[in-house]
């Protein structure tokens, strides 16, 4: 039985998955605006964004997972995800609007909404992380106050490696579908449900 | 000459560094006299007390264990390199100078690895057109030390072997995030070392600052407000409008950025002194007006406006007024069209209420009529327009039927 206001298909929810991943994972809908808005569009600055990846879990490591600790991860780190890009749009509040920030942060919401009505199909509800559980990482260094320069650059970082993990996590979610296609090939019924 | 006995003590010597700023302390000891005019002459000296590259005279009145104050700014960024700073007196129309104090350093402890590379001032906000010299720490590792202003390389001016200058003149606004610097060095820990300039756009003076009333309630101001100077990061938000009222003393930040509407109070006097200041953190700008309340009002448009035909040629218009009361005149302006082309133009002076008699109209012809007043005895503005839409009737028959 589907929760509130989930899809009761998973089929659908899972094609809807992996559309939002393609789109959060294109760093054209937001990493490249935030390079032209922060002056970092040049061949040094911009390998400058790439050369310390913050870290995300890793694609392999996604691919480890079984599908409840899958979601999981995903749910848990787009959270993280989602608090960065709201103190990143503080900077520029002020300032002129950032419409490529906003739509990612609804992205974000509506990809968890969806991770939350998978789990939910497979019954398998999501673990809630406890406030302070340590992030898998995705998070911004803010030990010390750092120069703005390397803020910018930081958050460069950040951004590129959010697009980085949507990639992967597009990538499993098509393998959960072909997956799931071989096996209801064979077994129609629940295919996706047996697959653990 | 004979050298003047008292010498100044300096107390303190400290370091504003955000500023670029140094702050001198010091007392004359020994001083006899209940206060004395006096010369002071302060020497600055950067790297080494021969290099000497400041020398400023300070007169004021001295008073007995008085500690005094001076300031300086560095056109350097005080992290980069040592100063050294000392002071001399003299009486205020006296022949000699004191013995100097000793050199004081002033200096800011900056710890750097041996391969990393620090830009001063971080995050340096200035305005438009103004210069900055911007200082590179290298650690004694580095070497071929390379910087680029957005994608424009800059040349450093080495000022000694682990320090070196940029300096920037009349610096151009390029984004309210800021402009970046960025330097790549050989032997380098981090690829990149950077620092990030603000530039504000150079805070403008509102243009076209006026109030009026509609009501006798509310003083509706505005005002042009220019350029919005807002940076990015919480660098500099946006500047701030405030009225101040000279008669009343009340003052009030307005929450946008090009009117505020002004509460007129039971109490209120009839001429209003207003300045309009905006200010950011770098510059404040002010304009004032002066103007008595009866001139600055604003009529509302005219209402229940009437169009009647009295024939085919003649058609009376009446309307009314918001007014003060019967000693108060409106100038209205009464306007006739016919396919958008004003025909007919007339001024008429009114109380509470008027009317006004179009005639030589043409018969079965649509016309619209228009009215709007303003404060006939001091103009400030007209009403905005009340119109009627109307046709004049065909004519009669000129002779009867030849039945």
């Amino acid at each position: 039985r589907a929760a509130r206001g989930c899809s009761s298909s998973s089929p659908q929810l899972l094609s809807q998955l992996q559309s939002q991943a393609n789109i959060t994972g294109d760093t054209g809908s937001l990493l490249e605006p935030y390079i032209h808005l922060q002056d970092l569009n040049t061949p040094t600055l911009r390998a400058a964004c790439t050369e310390y990846p913050v870290a995300f879990p890793s694609e392999d490591t996604l691919r480890a997972l079984s599908k409840p600790q899958f979601l999981n991860t995903v749910h848990a780190t787009l959270g993280r995800v989602w608090h960065q890009l709201g103190a990143l749009r503080q900077k520029f509040l002020k300032t002129r609007p950032f419409p490529a920030l906003e739509r990612a942060r609804w992205n974000i919401q509506g990809i968890r909404n969806n991770v939350y009505c998978m789990a939910q199909l497979l019954n398998h509800p999501l673990e809630i992380p406890k406030p302070t559980q340590p992030g898998s990482g995705a998070s911004m260094s803010t030990a010390t106050t750092p120069s703005i320069f390397q803020t910018k650059l930081d958050s460069c970082r950040f951004l590129w490696s959010y697009h980085s993990f949507m990639g992967s996590v597009g990538r499993v979610f098509r393998e959960w579908r072909d997956g799931s296609s071989r096996s209801r090939r064979h077994s129609p019924r629940h295919s996706l449900l047996r697959a653990w | 000459g004979e050298t003047f006995q008292l010498t100044p003590e300096i107390l303190t010597v400290s370091v504003q560094s955000k500023l670029q700023q140094v702050n001198l302390q010091w007392t004359v000891p020994n001083l006899t006299h209940q206060e004395l005019k006096m010369v002071f002459q302060i020497e600055i000296s950067r790297i080494n007390t021969s290099n000497i590259i400041w020398v400023e005279n300070y007169s004021t009145t001295v008073k007995w264990n008085q500690v005094l104050h001076w300031n300086w700014k560095s056109e350097i960024p005080l992290e980069c390199v040592t100063h050294f700073i000392r002071i001399r007196a003299m009486e205020a129309d006296g022949k000699s100078w004191s013995n100097w104090s000793s050199w004081k350093e002033v200096s800011v402890q900056v710890s750097i690895a041996p391969n990393m590379l620090l830009i001063f001032p971080e995050n340096k906000l200035l305005e438009e057109g103004s210069n900055v010299t911007m200082c590179l720490l290298h650690g004694q590792y580095l070497y071929n030390v390379s910087c680029m202003l957005q994608e424009e390389p800059i040349l450093g001016e080495q000022l000694d072997s682990r320090v070196s200058l940029i300096k920037l003149n009349n610096v151009v606004f390029l984004s309210d995030s800021g402009t970046n610097i960025y330097c790549q060095a050989m032997n380098a820990t981090k690829k990149l070392f950077g620092t990030v300039l603000f530039v504000s756009k150079v805070l403008e003076e509102p243009k076209n600052f006026s109030c009026e009333t509609q009501d006798f309630k509310t003083l509706k101001c505005s005002w042009e407000p220019g350029v919005d100077t807002a940076l990015a990061w919480s660098q500099q938000d946006p500047q701030s409008y405030t009225l101040y009222e000279s008669f009343s003393g009340r003052r009030e930040v307005s929450d946008h950025r090009n009117s505020h509407n002004w509460k007129i109070t039971e109490d209120s006097q009839e001429t209003y002194n207003f300045t309009l200041t905006t200010e950011n953190k770098l510059r404040k700008r002010s304009v004032n007006i002066i103007f008595n309340l009866t001139h600055r009002v604003h009529q509302k448009a005219p209402h229940d406006v009437t169009l009647e035909t009295i024939d085919a040629t003649k058609a009376n218009m009446t309307w009314k007024v918001y007014s003060r009361g019967d000693n108060y005149l409106l100038l209205c302006q009464v306007e006739l069209q016919h396919e958008r082309e004003v025909i007919h133009e007339h001024k008429v002076s009114v109380h509470m209420s008027a009317s006004y008699l179009f005639s030589d109209l043409e018969p079965d012809t649509e016309y619209k009529a228009r009215v709007r007043c303003a404060d006939a005895n001091h103009f400030w503005k007209w009403s905005d327009w009340a119109q009627k839409e109307f046709s004049t009737p065909e004519a009669a028959p000129s002779q009867a039927l030849d039945v």
